[in-house]
């Protein structure tokens, strides 16, 4: 398997920015990530590496060398799509050995390598059902083990998991972290959905607008958003952001919202957004802690957790509490915010000015 | 006032039945999430509520009146589908106002009403905007608003978030809430999202197959899932479904894992749900949040495994254990490490553990 790596790469469809100044580097045996949100440029370097578009500026190296005006057959790269073009017509064990007899490789040798991937999927028991005749998840694996067979220098996976529904979601995305650990694969993963992001991937890159904002483990992003942007986009439920101003001193005040709180180590003066994830709010019952007055506006019982919407001022913030805690609808409680577990954005810019601790 | 009770309903298209033989009462004010997989029977349950659809059999009742014969547009129900039907040559005012204009209500109502559900959907700096500019999310706030401004006794939703980003899902769902509290309408919500019907709804109908797998409040059915197929559907990560064996009896009951050693039971609630059992074959069952790994030393009931995966999902850690065949999840809280392949007993946790007959699927000993 291969180390993947682009050099100030773009794309330019017509005036159009598809991708800019691109600079990532997919380690040999990393399971990487790209994340953003819809026409962000996330496909696009897919494409890139495949060899389906030329970039405009920039250098793409594939294991060291640079690939240049090499074809996508050169590269040898697999690719998995979210639609799984599988031969309706095949078998699930003719699909599995399609590339193979397409570069006319001896029969035993294909048979030998069918068995081989089939094994390591857990799908030996469907090679000879037709793809009409298997659940969604199950021509997933056959989709995967089309472009496994072929043992290739990495896989380029496009949202391969987005068209299944929850739980086999849920079940896929261990699978394909499995796989990866036992084969050592480079995967370049694309997806839209953050959890997706979180639970699969070694580094995560979050792409904005065809930039890359951010690259690193899921824990940093999680922790450590550079960015408003990219603290908005993970996290579910979100991240409550509360606009305010930032004075000397590291206090802020909440604009529509009587909020303040001294953040160590925030500089400067100006307009700031206060930053922090639902489940580093604590709720104490009203009269009790020295936290800020708020009312309960609703609450989401869900299951394992509560999300209880508070009304504060002019706004309303997500907590997430453990468990199944009981409230009343107008309800006063007080929220208590440890500095530490807040951010701070530039209220204008959304760079950020103050990470958590 | 709008209750509406469902009786006998059924649905068939040639061969196929959609909805066999459904009894639903949904009260006056009350949220309703129809909530199951694709195929479950809760549009076509949903359509026919609106007169979309005619019941093979059955009968719909609203307020204990039969609608049989109440034409679609006569049945006062709003409607908001996942795909939002405005007018796209209207601006978002005009869309707002439709429904009112149609019931030629005076002028100063129709403005001073289409100020208001503006207000409430935040889109006051988007009234004069032609619909064409508007983002996906703004478009269903301007579907919503617009069939909610007509204020009718029954709202019908169809999946209405499932286009929506999902940071935005989430602030629209606490805002549809609030809506169905400040309007007191009687809600009926399909979804295949099991959180978005455990947010909103005060009950939740699990549907599968066309049948009603279980009806109750979001926590009724996540604490006490009458079946297999509810445990597995509610809640995410899933509940953990543990095939195991029945030993024992006379109240000194194990459950035997296989691989995953047998554990003595020894706490009253589940020697209460073994004493149901017809059969040996189980399923047992735990939520992911509710298991936890036994500190060293510890010499009480277990399933012996294997950490074979290590998943951070933001404020959780998934821990994935395998004893043999058999597969568990353990959610844990932020940062929590632990290695692969390290050696741990998933504890039976007192008083949350669920036991289900493995041939039928049914929950054994629920209160």
């Amino acid at each position: 398997m291969a180390r993947l790596e682009l050099r100030n790469a773009s794309k330019y469809y017509g005036k159009t920015v598809a991708v800019k100044d691109i600079d990532l580097v997919v380690e040999d045996n990393e399971f990487f990530c790209i994340f953003g949100p819809p026409s962000s440029g996330k496909t696009t370097i897919l494409r890139l590496l495949l060899g389906l578009v030329a970039p405009d500026e920039g250098e793409i190296t594939i294991g060291g060398a640079a690939v240049g005006e090499q074809g996508p057959k050169e590269r040898n790269l697999a690719m998995v799509f979210q639609n799984l073009a599988l031969f309706p017509h095949m078998t699930a064990g003719q699909n599995l050995a399609f590339p193979l007899v397409e570069r006319k490789l001896e029969k035993a040798a294909i048979t030998a390598r069918v068995a081989e991937v089939a094994e390591t999927l857990h799908i030996t028991p469907l090679l000879d059902k037709l793809p009409a005749h298997l659940s969604g998840g199950e021509r997933q694996r056959v989709a995967i083990g089309r472009a496994l067979v072929r043992d290739p220098a990495a896989f380029l996976m496009d949202e391969p998991i987005a068209a299944l529904d929850a739980r086999l979601r849920e079940e896929m995305r261990v699978e394909l972290k499995r796989l990866q650990r036992e084969l050592h694969h480079t995967i370049v993963y694309v997806t839209h959905d953050q959890e997706e992001a979180m639970s699969i991937a070694d580094r995560i890159a979050v792409m904005e607008a065809g930039e890359i904002r951010q690259v690193g483990t899921p824990a940093e992003i999680y922790n450590l958003p550079n960015s408003r942007y990219v603290a908005e986009l993970i996290g579910a439920p979100p991240m409550n952001f509360v606009d305010g101003t930032l004075a000397e001193g590291g206090r802020f005040e909440g604009g529509e919202v009587p909020l303040s709180i001294v953040l160590d180590g925030a500089e400067g003066a100006g307009p700031a957004a206060l930053a922090v994830r639902p489940e580093d709010i604590g709720i104490d019952a009203a009269g009790t802690g020295n936290g800020v007055e708020a009312a309960i506006y609703e609450v989401e019982p869900l299951g394992a957790f509560t999300i209880v919407d508070v009304s504060l001022g002019e706004q309303v913030l997500k907590v997430q509490a453990p468990g199944q805690p009981q409230f009343t609808l107008g309800e006063g409680v007080r929220l208590a915010l440890d500095p530490d577990r807040c951010h701070l954005f530039h209220g204008e810019t959304g760079d950020l000015i103050r990470s958590a601790r | 006032m709008a209750s509406i009770s469902l009786t006998g309903l059924t649905k068939r298209f040639g061969d196929l039945t959609a909805v066999a033989s459904l009894d639903l009462e949904i009260g006056d004010k009350e949220f309703v999430a129809l909530l199951g997989p694709s195929g479950c029977g809760k549009t076509t349950t949903m359509n026919m509520i609106a007169g979309i659809e005619t019941p093979s059999e059955g009968q719909i009742l609203f307020d204990g009146r039969d609608v049989r014969l109440v034409p679609p547009n006569r049945r006062k129900v709003g409607f908001v589908f996942q795909n939002y039907a405005i007018f796209t040559h209207l601006s978002v005012r005009e869309n707002l106002a439709f429904g009112l204009k149609v019931r030629n209500l005076p002028r100063a109502e129709v403005e001073q009403r289409v100020g208001a559900m503006a207000a409430l959907m935040r889109l006051e700096d988007r009234l004069d905007w032609p619909t064409a500019k508007l983002s996906v999310n703004e478009l269903q706030k301007v579907a919503i608003g617009r069939s909610a401004i007509t204020e009718p006794e029954i709202f019908l939703l169809d999946e209405p978030l499932s286009n929506l980003d999902a940071a935005f899902r989430a602030f629209m769902r606490t805002e549809l809430k609030h809506l169905q509290h400040q309007f007191q309408q009687t809600m009926v919500y399909v979804t295949h999202d099991q959180i978005e019907a455990m947010s909103l709804a005060d009950r939740i109908a699990v549907m599968d197959l066309g049948v009603l797998q279980q009806y109750g409040s979001p926590i009724e059915v996540y604490n006490e899932p009458r079946n297999v197929f509810v445990a597995n559907f509610m809640g995410s990560p899933s509940m953990n479904l543990v095939p195991c064996a029945l030993t024992g009896g006379d109240g000194a009951y194990a459950l035997d894992f296989g691989e995953g050693g047998s554990a003595p039971v020894d706490h009253d609630d589940l020697k209460r749900r073994c004493r149901a059992a017809r059969e040996p074959a189980l399923i047992f069952g735990a939520r992911p949040e509710d298991l936890d790994l036994a500190p060293s030393g510890y010499t009480g009931p277990g399933i012996e495994a294997t950490v074979t995966f290590v998943e951070p999902i933001g404020p959780r850690t998934i821990v994935h254990l395998a004893a043999g065949e058999r597969r568990m999840k353990i959610a844990k809280g932020k940062h929590y490490g632990i290695e692969l392949g390290a050696q741990v007993k998933a504890v039976l946790p007192p008083g949350k553990c669920h036991l289900f007959d493995a041939g039928t699927g049914e929950a054994l000993g629920h209160a």
